[in-house]
């Protein structure tokens, strides 16, 4: 390559990187500063904080309420990501087998992630209570099921594509029925894309904030919706260390995923 | 474990389209028969119903005297080797190879002793513990055969068996491939395209064309007298001529069959002489290939260039293009050629032809002389 060639590549490499910076600046910003909030010694939200302390870390490790909203978003969340991981992963062998309509069948699945998620409170709440029931944690974890049950079959099934499908007729062929060819060939060559998945389901429902808004009963309120609740009752610094908590979780469980999900793909 | 195999008028629609007219074939007990046809002749859809991967729309297979249309294939008792091995690539080779025992409910230890005389069988022993990632394209080979076998199927079944391999392993394969069939005696149906391999390797040869198979036979009988235009022209090289009142015209030569139509005659059997009661014909190409020169000639009055094919030390110097060759037939009833079994479109019939002679020869031009 000539030099007049480099030049202006260069240039464009200058460009898209410092714009890139600056795009994960704006995003992670907010992170930047609710840390050192979290942090902060003072009683009052205030950036930058005067002085450093703990203590707001201390507070949300023993106060019962933040306890009790981490506990209820673990279970929550616990139950909702078993059901996707299900779900998900059941749609995604099942559409592989699929001659006709995959395509349909593809689109009706991964529609919980474009529908509202207001929409699909709503419709829960009105379809609990015309069935005669009340909606409560039951109804929040099959909602969080629901939208994180596309997150699970597109994981799986991009895994699946890296398998050869003449390995499932070939166990057939050597005398294995359907069950067995699952158990043996087809979801032991997936298990890391369902073990990634699962992890970025439990993610996803763990921050989950509209569903649980609208459909956790007084007292049973997840942890999104606790901090929803304390950040519009008053403006203490707790808020910016529970979500610096929640911040960090999500950013180990993303790691995880990918550690799950990329490279070492055996095919 | 050597079984019979018997299919009959095999019939296969796939969305509108009928792949298989009415197949037949009868496999005996212990013999390897290959299919072999160009691509999209429905050699691989024959495998795929025999081995339960694909539904036929009518007709029947028997395994011995069992009828086997109804079973899914994981009841079928039917070793598959894929074309690219489909190996299990989480599993080990020795968990490769019992995979299919595990699913017999075979005891541990009965287990272990069937993989390592298996293993034994393809020369791989002490594989075992490998992942099968690790193994070279022959290897897994082997092991894919060891796989298909080790339960001791009453049929084998190869779809390409070598297609994936180099040519000279390809060519050491053909030999091992052979052998372990034998020794075991399982009656075995392969799949090619590749004429070389299927004439080397079987007790018969069925061509298929179209969805139909023209002609089966033993590959001298395929090679030496088709029975289609398309047989002859689809196994190495063919000069076809004009038979007219029970003779080739152009030789003088009395032939078997029908007294008008066409018969084949292959390159080698051309001889170059000094004679001068002989064709005589215009050198136009020559191509030395080692073991082979292979001639191009012209005939007064024949459009097309007669192939001939020589063994250099048996002629008396190397001609050249513009030399003047007598050429006579080197003995042996030619057969007249029956009407195609099939009524193929030309260009497509082209096509297929074209894209399945892979063979390194095809620089020779192709004769394919219109019947007159």
């Amino acid at each position: 390559m000539t030099d007049e060639l480099r030049a202006p590549l260069r240039r464009t490499a200058i460009t898209v990187s410092v714009l890139g910076a600056l795009i994960a600046i704006f995003l992670l910003a907010p992170m930047l500063i609710i840390l050192p909030v979290g942090l902060s010694a003072n009683t009052f939200l205030r950036f930058p904080p005067s002085a450093l302390s703990t203590r707001w870390f201390e507070e949300v490790f023993t106060d019962s309420g933040w306890r009790a909203g981490v506990a209820q978003s673990v279970r929550v969340a616990g139950v909702a990501t078993v059901l996707a991981a299900v779900a998900g992963t059941s749609a995604a062998l099942a559409l592989r087998r699929l001659r006709r309509g995959r395509r349909l069948a593809r689109t009706a699945l991964i529609a919980p992630m474009v529908i509202p998620q207001l929409v699909l409170a709503l419709g829960l709440y009105l379809g609990v209570r015309d069935l005669g029931g009340t909606a409560g944690i039951a109804t929040l974890m099959l909602g969080q099921a629901v939208l994180a049950t596309p997150l699970v079959y597109l994981t799986v099934t991009a895994g699946l594509s890296a398998v050869d499908p003449a390995l499932s007729r070939a166990a057939q062929g050597l005398g294995h029925h359907w069950p067995s060819v699952l158990l043996r060939v087809e979801l032991p060559l997936v298990a890391r894309s369902i073990a990634g998945a699962t992890v970025l389901a439990f993610g996803l429902c763990f921050d989950e904030s509209v569903l649980a808004y609208y459909l956790s009963p007084p007292g049973q309120e997840t942890l999104p919706t606790r901090i929803w609740l304390a950040a519009s009752q008053q403006a203490s610094p707790v808020i910016a260390a529970v979500s610096t908590l929640v911040i960090g979780l999500a950013i180990v469980l993303m790691g995880l995923s990918v550690a799950l999900t990329g490279t070492r793909r055996n095919t | 474990m050597s079984t019979r195999v018997r299919i009959e008028a095999l019939t296969v629609h796939l969305s509108g389209t009928r792949i298989l007219h009415d197949v037949a074939l009868e496999v005996p007990a212990g013999s390897f028969v290959t299919l072999l046809g160009p691509s999209g002749s429905g050699k691989t859809t024959t495998l795929n119903v025999l081995a339960g991967f694909a539904p036929a729309s009518a007709g029947r297979v028997l395994l011995g005297d069992r009828p086997i249309d109804g079973l899914p294939a994981h009841r079928r008792d039917i070793g598959f080797v894929f074309q690219n091995y489909a190996l299990f690539p989480h599993l080990t080779v020795e968990q490769n190879v019992e995979f299919a025992l595990l699913a017999r409910k075979v005891p541990r230890a009965r287990r272990r002793e069937l993989v390592a005389d298996t293993l034994e069988l393809v020369r791989l022993p002490g594989l075992g513990a490998r992942a099968v990632g690790a193994l070279s394209g022959g290897q897994q080979q082997r092991i894919a055969l060891a796989r298909a076998l080790v339960f001791g199927p009453s049929l084998l079944l190869l779809d390409e068996p070598l297609a994936a391999l180099d040519k000279q392993l390809r060519e050491a394969m053909q030999i091992e491939l052979k052998r372990i069939q034998r020794q075991t005696g399982t009656t075995t149906i392969a799949v090619t395209h590749d004429q070389g391999e299927a004439l080397s390797m079987s007790d018969q040869v069925a061509i298929m064309n179209h969805g139909r198979i023209e002609q089966v036979g033993t590959p001298e009988e395929v090679y030496r007298r088709p029975a289609t235009r398309f047989v002859a022209e689809f196994l190495g090289d063919a000069n076809l001529l004009a038979v007219r009142s029970g003779r080739v015209e152009l030789f003088g030569l009395p032939v078997q069959g029908s007294a008008e139509g066409t018969t084949v005659i292959r390159p080698e059997d051309l001889v170059i002489t000094a004679s001068g009661d002989a064709v005589q014909a215009t050198v136009t190409s020559v191509l030395y290939q080692g073991s082979r020169l292979r001639l191009s000639a012209t005939v007064a009055g024949h459009e097309r260039p007669l192939l001939v094919s020589a063994v250099p030390g048996e002629l008396p110097g190397t001609p050249s293009p513009g030399d003047r060759v007598s050429l006579r037939h080197r003995g042996g009833v030619p057969r007249t050629l029956l009407e195609a079994v099939t009524e193929p479109a030309p260009v497509a019939d082209e096509l297929t032809g074209a894209d399945a002679r892979s063979e390194p020869d095809d620089a020779v031009p192709q004769p394919s002389f219109g019947a007159p």
